[in-house]
């Protein structure tokens, strides 16, 4: 089985790994980048917990060949935000209790930053309809809208 | 390395070779030559799901994502021509003139909006089946499909390729390079509607498209071309009974209670995970009954 060599920029990083031809971006991401904050909820699509920005858009990285990430620019939860100084997003998210088991998490903040850095004053309908690729297993759905409410409404500092 | 056991998760994929194409001319020389089938790569939303579950074992993956020159939308002249990579977002992005809303209602509940950043034009043409979204919308703009080979170019209409249920007439070395149409008039309305067991993140269970045009002076149809995604043999097909019940007419109750009698002649619901027979049928009727409304009310208001 041959080895492929893949290069591109994770995190504002350039990254160089060697894949197969059969690895997702989800796997190579989190098993030999140890990215572990993107989550392989059902590895088909349909959760969207493995969400990640690719190239300025949120895609699902369980349904991309790792092969094909090449020469982007791939942002995932570890590149937002910091402990010292976290994204408003991840502030509303805490300040609204927005987090229960936390599997969704990633996903939500990053595709809810990829929605403000889009449309920095959504409606509700608009919140609903861009967050509607990941799903909560908790049902912490009135809680993140809201906290993306609160984020996208620049009361946090 | 005994983590590489766990890495996939569920179904994890067989090993492929992927050839990565810088160009077209390099991607059809490849697919020419290859002695073995090639799977052509595209947005991977449906390709990849259908390895995974072992519907289809690849020897080799053709990866055309990156063909940045096959992502377009643009008019040529009264033609629309769309790049067989455009996404399904890029469709939604677009500015449309009035007389096309199918493509906003399309792209709205496309899977959720990752899926529509990653699902191509021509990856859905070539999904053929009841859950491609864009094929009635497709259908009912008489689409036509340009081929490239290293031969050359044909163009085939999009209803003549579709030929069963995930099987086109794409040949073994060619590669779907555009999907074009006619510029909807603005005394037309092209519309679609999908409806499922959700509101987001559903597979169609009847899916429906529309393009009315009526008579500026005499309101009457000059044009009806209604779609379905799966009419007979479980395919997106046009109704030639519904098209020819409206022709001439004008676009009231009489004429809509009319089409959508004709309708159920036509009709051959299968059942599967996405609805019973005897529901589809049924909700068929009464979807095509509500876009119909819809055009009449927008196309009055011009």
């Amino acid at each position: 089985m041959s080895r492929y060599h893949l290069v591109f920029v994770v995190n504002g990083r350039k990254r160089s790994v060697r894949v197969e031809s059969n690895q997702t971006l989800l796997d190579v991401l989190r098993n030999d980048l140890h990215m572990t904050g993107v989550k392989n909820g059902c590895n088909a699509g349909d959760c969207g917990a493995c969400a990640v920005i690719v190239d300025g858009r949120v895609v699902n990285s369980c349904l991309m060949l790792a092969l094909q990430a090449r020469g982007s620019k791939i942002v995932t939860i570890e590149g937002i935000g910091s402990l010292k100084k976290l994204h408003r997003l991840q502030k509303a998210f805490v300040k609204e209790g927005a987090v229960q088991c936390g599997y969704c998490t990633p996903a939500m903040i990053l595709t809810a930053k990829n929605l403000l850095d889009r449309n920095p004053r959504p409606r509700t309908a608009e919140i609903k309809r861009a967050m509607s690729g990941v799903l909560c297993r908790c049902g912490s759905y009135a809680k993140i809208i809201k906290a993306i409410q609160v984020a996208s409404s620049g009361d946090l500092a | 390395m005994a983590f590489r056991s766990l890495k996939a998760g569920i179904g994890e994929m067989m090993k492929f070779t992927v050839y990565l194409p810088r160009s077209q001319k390099q991607a059809l020389t490849y697919i020419s030559k290859a002695r073995r089938r090639v799977f052509l790569l595209a947005g991977g939303t449906d390709l990849l799901v259908r390895i995974r579950k072992g519907e289809l074992k690849p020897r080799c993956l053709v990866d055309l994502s990156h063909l940045r020159d096959l992502r377009y939308i643009k008019t040529d002249g009264n033609l629309v021509k769309v790049g067989a990579l455009t996404r399904i977002a890029d469709l939604e992005d677009y500015s449309w003139p009035k007389s096309c809303e199918a493509f906003r209602q399309v792209a709205e509940k496309f899977g959720g909006p990752s899926i529509a950043n990653m699902a191509t034009v021509a990856g859905n043409l070539c999904a053929a089946s009841p859950s491609a979204d864009l094929l009635p919308i497709l259908l009912c703009l008489d689409s036509r499909a340009v081929l490239r080979s290293r031969k050359g170019d044909r163009v085939v209409r999009v209803s003549d390729l579709l030929l069963s249920e995930c099987r086109t007439g794409v040949r073994p070395d060619e590669i779907i390079v555009e999907v074009q149409f006619e510029t909807p008039p603005t005394s037309a309305l092209c519309v679609f509607k999908k409806i499922g067991r959700r509101s987001a993140l559903f597979m169609a269970s009847v899916s429906l498209a529309a393009f009315i045009q009526l008579d500026r002076k005499t309101k009457r149809i000059m044009q009806a071309r209604v779609a379905l995604n799966a009419l007979r043999r479980n395919l997106p097909q046009r109704s030639k009974l519904v098209e020819a019940s409206m022709a001439g007419k004008v676009l009231d109750r009489a004429t809509i209670d009319e089409a959508a009698s004709e309708l159920s002649k036509e009709l051959h619901m299968v059942s599967d995970v996405s609805g019973s027979a005897d529901y589809k049928t049924e909700a068929a009727k009464v979807l095509l009954e509500d876009q119909l409304l819809y055009c009449a009310s927008r196309l009055g208001e011009r």
